[in-house]
């Protein structure tokens, strides 16, 4: 038996009004009023029908839609006798989802109102903490330059880019990081590192879709203004305490270098990698490891490994070397005090004839033989008129002063004139004391020297040395001067000093020496070095180096130094390099160290790879190129232009472990973004004065 | 719910789309730029497209595009946008309380779209396949109906045969059960326990009575059917209509706090372009 | 839980036509002619004139102005002028509004954007000022003797072209029997007495009196045969002549009942077999094939009997023809075939049968290859499936069986609704209710068989049914394209209309004002109003209901054409 719920009739079944916001309350029991609720939801039906008066009878008005006129009839009193009840209408489904929804807009309308006026917004607002290393900072504003202002001067912010420039200088503020430009480099550095760069990279691989689409779009890299790159580009915050938001990636990378590598092993360029640069220090290895090494007289001072003079530094990225005394001087220690320098000589003059003709010399050694003048002397006497008309005719006629039989009066002259500039030097040495020497060093390099400059270049020099010079070979030597300059005449005397005889037997002055210092041998007063970095041989080197041109006596300085032949042949070891704007030379004493606080393009960390590395050692990476020119490469001042006697590294080599199956290699992990030397912040903190003990 | 090629096509045509929209996310990316801001657009944009669906059925005498296409772009979009959200938040949950809210909100409200769609597909058919077509609103109407002639039914009974058997079943098994809607749950998971037990002890009185009460069970049993039917019927039509509750005024907070967003994030990282 | 309800037998005149006809007015309609010359002795016992007169006539007296047919009005009576005069109104028509029609005018976009937010709040209000409705014409009289009549009857008669109907003018019993629209609108010069017989006389009296019979047929033959058969492809190339040697052979045959709305809503609860057994057999499979058949009016079942039962073919409507395929089978072909099914009358069924041989000699040799039908499958015993009948239409027979029988074939905007897509959100009641300031038009439930519901909605029928008698027309074809409307304003509440519609699809309301108060008449009762679907015919865009449904499970199908419908269905 089954039967059928609803009825389809027009009497039995009205229009359904889901449209309608409330339905009669007694709808559920089969009985709602006609009439039904008013818009607010009240119920206002009274009974089912108004009766109306015809005549003195009332009767029923209910219309057959409602079933026709009822039974019963009004009441006497003329009122409905079917009074329907008060019903509680309902609020229909379309109503109830209506207020749910005002409901759910309230709800966070109201939440964005107190989270944007209260102080709980911060927290609200706040898209996630910040990295560890930010945590300290509390205040949005000290970062966020817009959040000063509150929620209305956020929704103008919208629309203004200022403040991205200012959240770089809030960045930068703390790190010292010469404000957002790529690498910290200047735009004309950046320009020809790109340029070499670009020369570098060759090969065209294939690019992800993504770089692909970013040129079809030809969408630029962002940049904020000034070229400059904002920091939250790459570090981006907010990304949780733990968050590592200095790791970048490749893609990062890309943005700019648009030349891409497939990856490091399929294409990285290495160039002349890792040697770029000429060794401050000469050292061909070649040569000691081939040759010097090998010599059986060396064994026992022979090396055994690289580590014997290459250490990991502590922060085990560079190869260091010690210094000369522990790696070099047990072959070299010897050789470099083995040539001392002559300071002041006398050269011969031939001084019978002089005499036979009574010139007018004064006394003067018969036996100087001296035929050139020392550097030295040069300097001292580059003041002198006389002397240096004379000495250049002397030059000129190629005359022999060893030999003035017959000479012509000129030449005497000359000669003559050499003579008393000389005494007139060591003279004035001694009468006027270093200020002499530093006016001649100074006009011949052509500036002002430091104090320490002169102490290394002159203090150096003992005044009982100089007079010991003028005792022995001018014992009349302030008499003869005095007169010669008050313009009279000084014969040639018949007696000429003897030569200076030690009374008694006492140890030769050279002998004496023999550990470095001053001595005077014959006629010439000579030094000998002290050994490996002689302040004063290094003094003169140093000002002879960055003074070469600035005269005539200074070039010849120059030549006497610089040389491997030199006392010392400092530079046979020690690079000499010509900055490249500024004119004046380095000379690189010392091999190179690492600042500790630089960040080169490139780092490479040798401790984390001697674990790998098998028997064949340091040579693994660091092939002898025994081809290769060398020394060649210092025989100008450019660190630039160099070839190494290792062979550049094969990236083929570094590509046997750093590929796609052993160890992916990102580019920051060679590579810096931030390139230069960036000191860590250093606090000042004020010395407070205790007023109170001021008072007392 | 079918599946036609018609849908695998849209579908997958939707998934392209994304994959465009991530691949070219990435290529901002490149270049420095935020991507979030051109996927966040993109995505209010989406939701503000959704959200048009429920204005155009306000409309219904423009002869603007008929709902029912309305409707199939209004799912299609919807998986789009789901697309560019995890893109947008780069498949993982922010961790910003504002941001959060707001993720979990629009996966509420996908998640919530999806039952939709599942529902809509499957509960049609099903309330197709039992009981009458009826209108939601008056279930109540009819459920009071069978109550009434359910204890009129046993009152008659009883006075007609003088036997209490079957006014005193009804008591004890039926007249709650007759009050109100039962077994919501079990009917949206097509679970008829209640059936079989109220069949059984149905069966069980049965051997109790006289002819004319057997006569009076049957009529009884029948209302009992129908009940059970109306009972299903309501629980699926209820859910056709309160799944909206959660749907549409979730997405509404959902757009509030989204403005919110923008608003900061443009204020805070780079104005708009 | 109403059990199934018995039906007593219907017995004529249990309702006469009306309840005050005296002894006098019989007698005194018997002297008038035609009714004078007929003879009562045709007439049998059982239905004698006299008993005609008596209770299928009526006596109507009408005012100087009064409306007494509209054109395009479909009525079930004929008229005689016993008294005074009448005028007809020569094309052009009276303006629609005189005759108490809607003007009919589509909104703009604007006015359509207005509903937003001009809709009332409250259900079903109306915006009257006061009186009766503000309408340019005036009402008479309630209930079905209701009038409405026109002010200033001189003015019209100068204004408009109209012929004056003398005392024994008859009219309107082409109209009445055919179940056509009247063919123009009639009001009265001077006060007027005119019969009113219903259709029940008419036909009695046409079957028992001869001259009547003749001038009934004459006039038809005159009048509209002609068309008919010119509407049919076949008939197209005839010359003048031909066609009316065919006009002339054509017998015409009326079956089934004529007011078939209310049995059928007796007969509803009967069993399916029953019903079909009710329905009259126009043609039947196996027999000789006499003529083409054309149905001119209402629907035709066609079935044929497999096993013990009769499954639907097809059904056919107004227009359509019965036989073709046969008899062109049998011109070509040396074996002859019967007709391969059974034609059963729904309703009320006009038909017109085109003898064989007038089809053989004079239209059939006119018909090019391309316009005859495709060649028949011959329908031997072997043929024992349903599907095979069914099977050039692809559409469930089970529904074609429910559409027939629950005569939704009527339908020309038929509300079906797939309960396999419906999410039951009523967005389709709610766009009806925005659409009708705030009410819905029709109610989202009805019949239903397997996934497809006719909900509860005006189907515009092709022989809408709940036009008869219309007191005042207010219930009138749209002139926009012929949807069946309600004019509000004339429609006086009288519920014949819903009452009359065999679908249950019309609702009678009472207005309300704006506060949802009900507006009430002098007695204090409240104003009544039809109401139905008007299939948006003020709207943009056509039907709202098929446009809000955002599952595509609603359609209004016109039901003369299956094939959208089958495709609808068809695509998930």
């Amino acid at each position: 038996m089954s039967f059928s719920l609803q009825r389809f009739d027009y009497r039995s079944s009205h229009y359904h009004r889901p449209n309608q916001q409330w339905i009669c309350g007694r709808e559920a029991l089969g009985n709602p009023c006609r009439l039904g609720p008013d818009n607010h939801g009240d119920c206002r039906t009274v009974a089912e029908c108004e009766p109306i008066k015809k005549g003195d009878r009332w009767s029923c008005t209910r219309p057959d839609t409602a079933g026709g006129k009822c039974s019963d009839g009004p009441l006497p009193d003329g009122s409905c006798c079917n009074k329907v009840p008060k019903c509680a209408p309902q609020p229909s489904v379309r109503n109830q989802r209506g207020r749910t929804v005002r409901w759910a807009i309230a709800a966070v309308v109201g939440i964005l109102l107190i989270a944007g006026g209260g102080s709980f917004g911060a927290t609200f607002f706040n898209p996630g903490p910040v990295s560890s290393g930010h945590s300290e900072i509390e205040n949005c504003g000290s970062c966020h330059s817009a959040y000063s202002g509150g929620p209305v001067a956020w929704v103008n912010h919208m629309f203004d880019d200022l403040t991205e420039a200012k959240d770089i200088a809030n960045c930068v503020s703390c790190h010292a990081m010469k404000d957002g430009l790529p690498h910290n480099q200047s735009s004309g550095d950046l320009a020809d590192l790109t340029k070499k760069a670009k020369e570098r990279v060759t090969s065209k691989p294939s690019e992800p879709l993504p770089i692909i689409v970013a040129s079809a779009f030809n969408i630029d890299v962002r940049e904020s203004e000034h070229s400059q790159v904002a920091c939250r580009s790459c570090h981006q915050e907010h990304q949780g305490l733990t968050a590592d938001i200095s790791q970048l990636n490749d893609n990062q990378c890309q943005s700019c270098h648009t030349k891409v590598l497939e990856s490091f092993s399929a294409s990285h360029p290495f160039g002349d990698y890792p040697y770029p640069r000429r060794t401050r220090l000469q050292f061909d290895h070649v040569g000691h490891i081939d040759k010097y090494f090998q010599d059986p007289n060396n064994v026992d001072k022979a090396p055994e490994t690289c580590r014997s003079c290459h250490e990991p530094d502590d922060q085990g990225k560079l190869m260091v070397i010690g210094g000369f005394d522990e790696n070099c001087s047990s072959c070299h220690g010897e050789f470099i005090a083995d040539k001392p320098v002559a300071l002041i000589v006398l050269p011969g003059i031939d001084m019978l004839t002089l005499q036979d003709i009574e010139a007018e010399s004064g006394e003067w050694p018969e036996y100087a033989d001296a035929e050139e003048l020392t550097p030295f002397m040069q300097i001292l006497l580059s003041e002198d008129e006389e002397f240096q008309k004379a000495w250049t005719f002397i030059q000129d006629e190629g005359m022999d002063l060893l030999d003035l039989e017959d000479a012509s009066d000129e030449e005497l002259e000359a000669a003559q004139a050499v003579a008393w500039s000389i005494k007139g030097m060591i003279y004035d040495m001694l009468t006027e004391g270093p200020d002499y020497i530093k006016d001649r060093l100074e006009s011949a390099s052509g500036r002002e020297l430091t104090a320490e400059e002169l102490r290394e270049l002159v203090g150096a020099i003992p005044l009982e040395t100089i007079y010991a010079v003028q005792t022995r070979w001018f014992p009349n030597l302030y008499e003869e001067v005095e007169t010669h300059r008050d313009g009279e005449s000084v014969a040639t005397p018949e007696e000429l000093p003897e030569e200076f005889e030690a009374a008694g037997d006492i140890v030769d002055s050279a002998d004496w020496v023999g550990t470095g210092g001053w001595f005077i041998e014959g006629y010439s007063l000579n030094y000998r070095l002290t050994g490996h970095g002689d302040r004063f041989v290094r003094a003169w080197t140093i000002l002879a180096a960055n003074a070469a041109k600035s005269s005539e006596s200074m070039a010849q300085v120059a030549d006497a130094v610089i040389s491997v032949k030199a006392p010392g042949g400092c530079v046979s070891c020690h690079s000499i390099d010509h900055g490249v704007d500024s004119g004046d030379s380095v000379i690189n004493w010392k091999s190179y160290k690492a600042d500790p606080h630089e960040t080169p393009f490139t780092e490479f960390v040798h401790s984390k790879h001697f674990s790998l590395i098998g028997d064949k050692g340091c040579s693994t990476c660091h092939v002898l190129d025994s081809e290769a020119d060398y020394k060649g490469s210092f025989a100008d001042f450019d660190s630039s232009s160099y070839t190494s006697n290792f062979a550049p590294l094969e990236p083929a080599t570094c590509a046997s472990c750093h590929n796609s199956s052993k160890v992916v290699s990102t580019c920051t992990d060679c590579h810096n973004y931030h390139v230069g030397t960036f000191p860590p912040a250093a606090v000042n903190t004020q010395m407070s004065v205790d007023q109170e003990m001021v008072l007392k | 719910m079918t599946l036609n090629s018609r849908m695998v096509w849209r579908f997958l045509f939707v998934v392209v789309l994304a994959a465009a929209v991530y691949v070219f996310s990435e290529a901002l990316n490149i270049r420095l730029w935020t991507a979030e801001f051109a996927t966040g657009w993109i995505l209010l944009g989406g939701m503000l497209l959704l959200t048009l669906l429920n204005v155009r059925k306000k409309v219904p005498f423009l002869p603007a595009v008929p709902v029912r296409y309305w409707l199939v772009f209004h799912l299609y979009l919807g998986w789009f946008t789901v697309g560019v959200f995890l893109i947008h938040i780069d498949f993982s949950m922010p961790n910003g309380a504002l941001e959060l809210t707001i993720a979990i909100l629009f996966v509420i409200v996908a998640l919530s779209g999806v039952f939709g769609i599942f529902i809509s597909r499957s509960f049609a058919k099903r309330l197709t396949r039992r009981g009458e077509e009826l209108i939601y609103e008056r279930i109540p109407l009819f459920r009071h109906q069978l109550r009434e002639a359910a204890d009129d039914l046993c009152a008659f009974s009883v006075e007609k045969t003088g036997s209490t058997s079957i006014a005193e079943f009804y008591m004890n098994h039926l007249q709650a059960w007759f009050r109100g809607p039962r077994d919501f749950i079990e009917h949206l998971f097509e679970l008829n326990g209640r059936i079989f037990q109220l069949e059984r002890a149905f069966d069980d009185v049965n051997r109790y009575l006289n002819d004319d009460e057997k006569e009076q069970l049957e009529e009884l049993r029948a209302l009992v059917r129908k009940k059970y039917d109306l009972d299903y019927s309501y629980s699926l039509q209820r859910t056709l209509k309160y799944w909206l509750f959660i749907h549409i005024p979730v997405t509404y907070a959902l757009l509030v706090l989204a403005v919110a967003h923008v608003v900061l994030v443009h204020a805070f990282t780079g104005a708009v372009l | 839980m109403d059990g199934p309800l018995v039906i007593q037998r219907p017995m004529r005149w249990d309702n006469p036509f009306s309840e005050d006809m005296t002894e006098e007015d019989v007698e005194r309609i018997l002297k008038i002619p035609p009714f004078s010359e007929m003879n009562e002795k045709d007439f049998p016992p059982s239905a004698s004139l006299r008993d005609i007169i008596r209770n299928d006539t009526r006596i109507q007296r009408y005012k100087s102005g009064d409306i007494v047919v509209r054109k395009g009005d479909y009525g079930n009576s004929a008229f005689m002028i016993m008294t005074g005069a009448l005028r007809v109104v020569i094309s052009p028509d009276l303006p629609s509004e005189m005759l108490g029609r809607q003007t009919a005018t589509r909104r703009g976009f604007y006015d359509s954007l207005k509903q937003l937010w001009q809709n009332a709040v409250m259900p079903e209000v109306r915006a009257y000022t006061g009186g009766t409705a503000n309408i340019p014409m005036g009402q008479r009289g309630a209930g079905d003797s209701a009038h409405v009549f026109l002010q200033d009857v001189p003015g019209i008669i100068d204004k408009h072209n109209t012929v004056k109907l003398e005392e024994g003018t008859f009219f309107g019993e082409i109209a009445a029997l055919g179940r056509t629209p009247r063919g123009a609108s009639l009001f009265a010069e001077d006060d007027c007495e005119l019969i009113e017989i219903r259709w029940q006389g008419l036909r009695d009296i046409r079957r028992r009196d001869d001259a009547f019979r003749n001038h009934i047929d004459k006039l038809y033959r005159e009048r509209s045969l002609g068309g008919h058969l010119r509407a049919l492809p076949m008939f197209k190339n005839l010359s003048e002549e031909d066609l009316k040697k065919v006009a002339d052979a054509t017998v015409f045959e009326t079956h089934g009942e004529y007011e078939w709305h209310t049995s059928f809503k007796k007969f509803a609860e009967l069993s399916p077999q029953e019903r079909l057994r009710r329905e009259p057999v126009i043609a039947s499979e196996g027999d000789y094939v006499d003529g083409l058949i054309l149905i001119r009016s209402s629907f035709c079942r066609v079935s044929r009997k497999i096993n013990h039962g009769n499954p639907t073919a097809a059904y056919l409507g107004k227009g359509e023809t019965f036989g073709f395929g046969e008899l062109v089978h049998n011109w070509k072909n040396d074996d002859q075939v019967p007709y391969q099914f059974t034609l059963r009358g729904l309703g009320n069924v006009d038909i017109l049968r085109v003898p064989t041989p007038i089809m053989e000699e004079i239209v059939l040799p006119t018909l090019s290859e391309s316009e005859f039908p495709p060649p028949l499958t011959v329908l031997d015993d072997s043929i024992q499936t349903i599907k095979d009948i069914t099977s050039n239409q692809d559409i469930d027979p089970g529904l074609l069986e429910f559409l027939v029988e629950n005569r939704t074939i009527n339908g020309s905007a038929t509300m079906l609704i797939d309960t396999n897509r419906c999410v039951r959100c009523d967005d389709c009641t709610r766009a009806c209710a925005a659409t009708h300031n705030n009410n819905p038009r029709f109610v989202r439930h009805g019949r239903t068989y397997s996934n497809i519901m006719v909900a509860n909605a005006c189907m515009h029928c092709t022989d809408p049914v709940c036009m008869i008698g219309c007191p005042t027309g207010a219930i009138h074809r749209s002139s926009l394209e012929g949807q069946v409307v309600v004019n509000d304003a004339t429609c006086i509440g009288c519920a014949t209309c819903a009452n009359s519609c065999p679908y249950n699809n019309i609702r009678m309301v009472e207005v309300r004002d704006a506060n949802g108060r009900f507006i009430r008449d002098e007695n204090n009762a409240p104003i009544v109003k039809s109401t139905k679907c008007d299939l948006c015919v003020d709207q943009m865009g056509g039907p709202s209901c098929e446009r809000a449904c955002p599952h595509n499970a609603l359609r209004r199908a016109d039901m003369s054409n299956l094939k959208p419908i089958a495709e609808w269905l068809n695509n998930s």
